[in-house]
């Protein structure tokens, strides 16, 4: 059963397939994703294609964020109702805080020291701050609040409210939510341009993607995709990629046209997307697999085994060119 | 595979429970999705597997929870079907995709019906095997209750024993229908 929320849970320790290197071991790029069935995360070599380690969290991990420039990683899991910090250079050590209710969206405010976390059952935003490791602060949301965004100037915070059909927009320095974007139905995943001029809100019921404009907080273009959409991720290219859990695959939208230019077969129940270098990365939960799309021939270049129902829902890449010296 | 009618009939008891009146309006699903893959070898060729198994509407034929079937459109895309329980309730299930070629059909439920799962969806294919075939069926749902601390009745280990009573009783029965045992 859960602690009492707020409690902080002792480090684990326990032994991790392949040990952990030093620091410097960690190379750039880097996936760190959960497996909600098997209570852990793997750790994917991405240059190598192949998993280093899986590192134990407690139970039925989902939500993930990366934190490269603090070298560090958070994950939540729903069932032991906790939010778990990784450090990314020596993954054996972590530690987990109970937060209670739901926790599922998590993401990482650019200043390394604020923690924002999606409460999906009593509808609100947990705020964790990571050097005193403790609630700062709870902030009410909408109904089901789901994936979590923060800019790239940390100044605002988008989170999908799942059952209001909308996306809240919260000021970070006020921690007000200052407006709502009205989007499709049931919004999950979010993702943004690297400017964070357009906001992309897959949702999951109406079977599209709404690209928002930050600036006008509005929706721009409304984009349909295949079944049960969940997450996405934005390429430097100009094209958006989304996971289509009942489709079986991911659909490639040309953001200049509005549309959908490529629709490609992957790992069943696609969750997680990510985009990295040349590759799409791809979390497949019923195939418990990393599929790595080539990105310029739209094919899948490898595949790499995961832990039970792998999720990776969240930012779950260590990227090469932001990683920390 | 031997069942004799009451063991199947018992497993479908344990199966199908009246949970309808229980399911609350569309809100939160539980914190962490299921799946159950279940499944059978079958000696017989993978198309006369298929005739039964890619008829949406036709489900009556082998599967012995299934009383009756009514559906809106066939095996079309968006086809909905109502299936009628012996043990009581109904289950409704839309086609998602619909393929001939790879023996695939996938489906999904809509929330309620006679399992205490939501969210449910199902994948179901034929493939040759050998002389013969392999059927693989695979669920994907959350538990019936939505939110934490569920009653035994609709946690987690509730919902896979339901989903998983039905594909192996499925299964169990086509592959006797089809191998004439």
């Amino acid at each position: 059963m859960a602690s009492p929320a707020g409690q902080a849970l002792a480090s684990k320790s326990d032994p991790v397939p392949g040990n952990a290197k030093g620091p410097s071991a960690l190379p750039a790029g880097v996936a760190f994703i959960t497996n909600q069935g098997s209570a852990d995360v793997s750790v994917v070599d991405l240059a190598r294609g192949h998993e280093r380690l899986r590192v134990p969290v407690p139970a039925g991990p989902a939500g993930v964020a990366v934190d490269d420039r603090h070298q560090r990683v958070f994950v939540t899991s729903p069932d032991a109702r906790t939010l778990t910090l990784i450090e990314a250079t020596d993954p054996s050590h972590t530690r987990s805080l109970v937060l209670g209710g739901g926790p599922v969206g998590v993401a990482a405010a650019p200043d390394g020291n604020t923690v924002y976390v999606a409460d999906w059952f009593q509808n609100q935003l947990v705020v964790v701050d990571v050097a005193g490791w403790r609630v700062r602060d709870r902030i009410a949301v909408g109904q089901v609040p789901a994936g979590v965004l923060v800019a790239p100037d940390g100044k605002r915070l988008y989170v999908a409210e799942r059952d209001e059909n909308r996306v809240a927009v919260i000021d970070t320095a006020s921690a007000r939510v200052i407006g709502h974007v009205q989007v499709g139905d049931h919004p999950f995943g979010l993702a943004q341009d690297g400017q964070g001029k357009q906001l992309y809100v897959v949702n999951v019921q109406s079977d599209n993607v709404s690209v928002v404009d930050t600036a006008a907080l509005a929706v721009s273009a409304t984009v349909a995709v295949g079944r049960t959409p969940y997450c996405a991720a934005w390429a430097p290219d100009g094209r958006l990629w989304v996971s289509n859990q009942h489709g079986d695959s991911v659909s490639v939208i040309d953001l200049a046209q509005s549309r959908v230019i490529a629709t490609i077969p992957t790992g069943a129940f696609p969750e997680g997307i990510a985009v990295e270098g040349d590759l799409v990365l791809l979390v497949s939960w019923m195939d418990e697999e990393l599929d790595l799309i080539d990105r310029a021939t739209l094919t899948i270049r490898q595949r790499i085994s995961l832990g039970r129902n792998s999720r990776g829902f969240g930012n779950f890449v260590w990227h090469a060119a932001q990683a920390a010296p | 595979m031997r069942h004799t009618t009451r063991a199947v009939l018992g497993l479908l008891a344990l199966s199908f429970l009246p949970f309808t009146a229980l399911q609350p309006a569309a809100e939160a699903h539980g914190p962490t999705r299921q799946k159950v893959t279940e499944e059978i070898e079958i000696a017989a060729p993978p198309a006369a597997v298929w005739k039964l198994v890619g008829n949406f509407n036709g489900w009556a034929e082998w599967h012995p929870a299934v009383e009756s079937s009514t559906a809106t459109a066939g095996n079309a895309v968006d086809s909905t079907r109502t299936l009628m329980l012996k043990g009581g309730g109904q289950l409704i299930e839309n086609i998602e995709a619909y393929d001939d070629a790879a023996m695939t059909l996938k489906y999904r439920a809509k929330d309620g019906g006679a399992l205490p799962v939501t969210n449910y969806s199902s994948t179901i294919m034929v493939k040759p095997e050998g002389a013969g075939s392999k059927v693989v069926w695979r669920g994907a749902f959350y538990r019936g209750f939505p939110n934490n601390d569920p009653p035994p009745e609709q946690n987690d280990e509730a919902a896979i024993k339901a989903v998983t009573g039905v594909y192996q009783t499925g299964l169990a029965a086509l592959k006797a229908k089809l191998e004439g045992k």
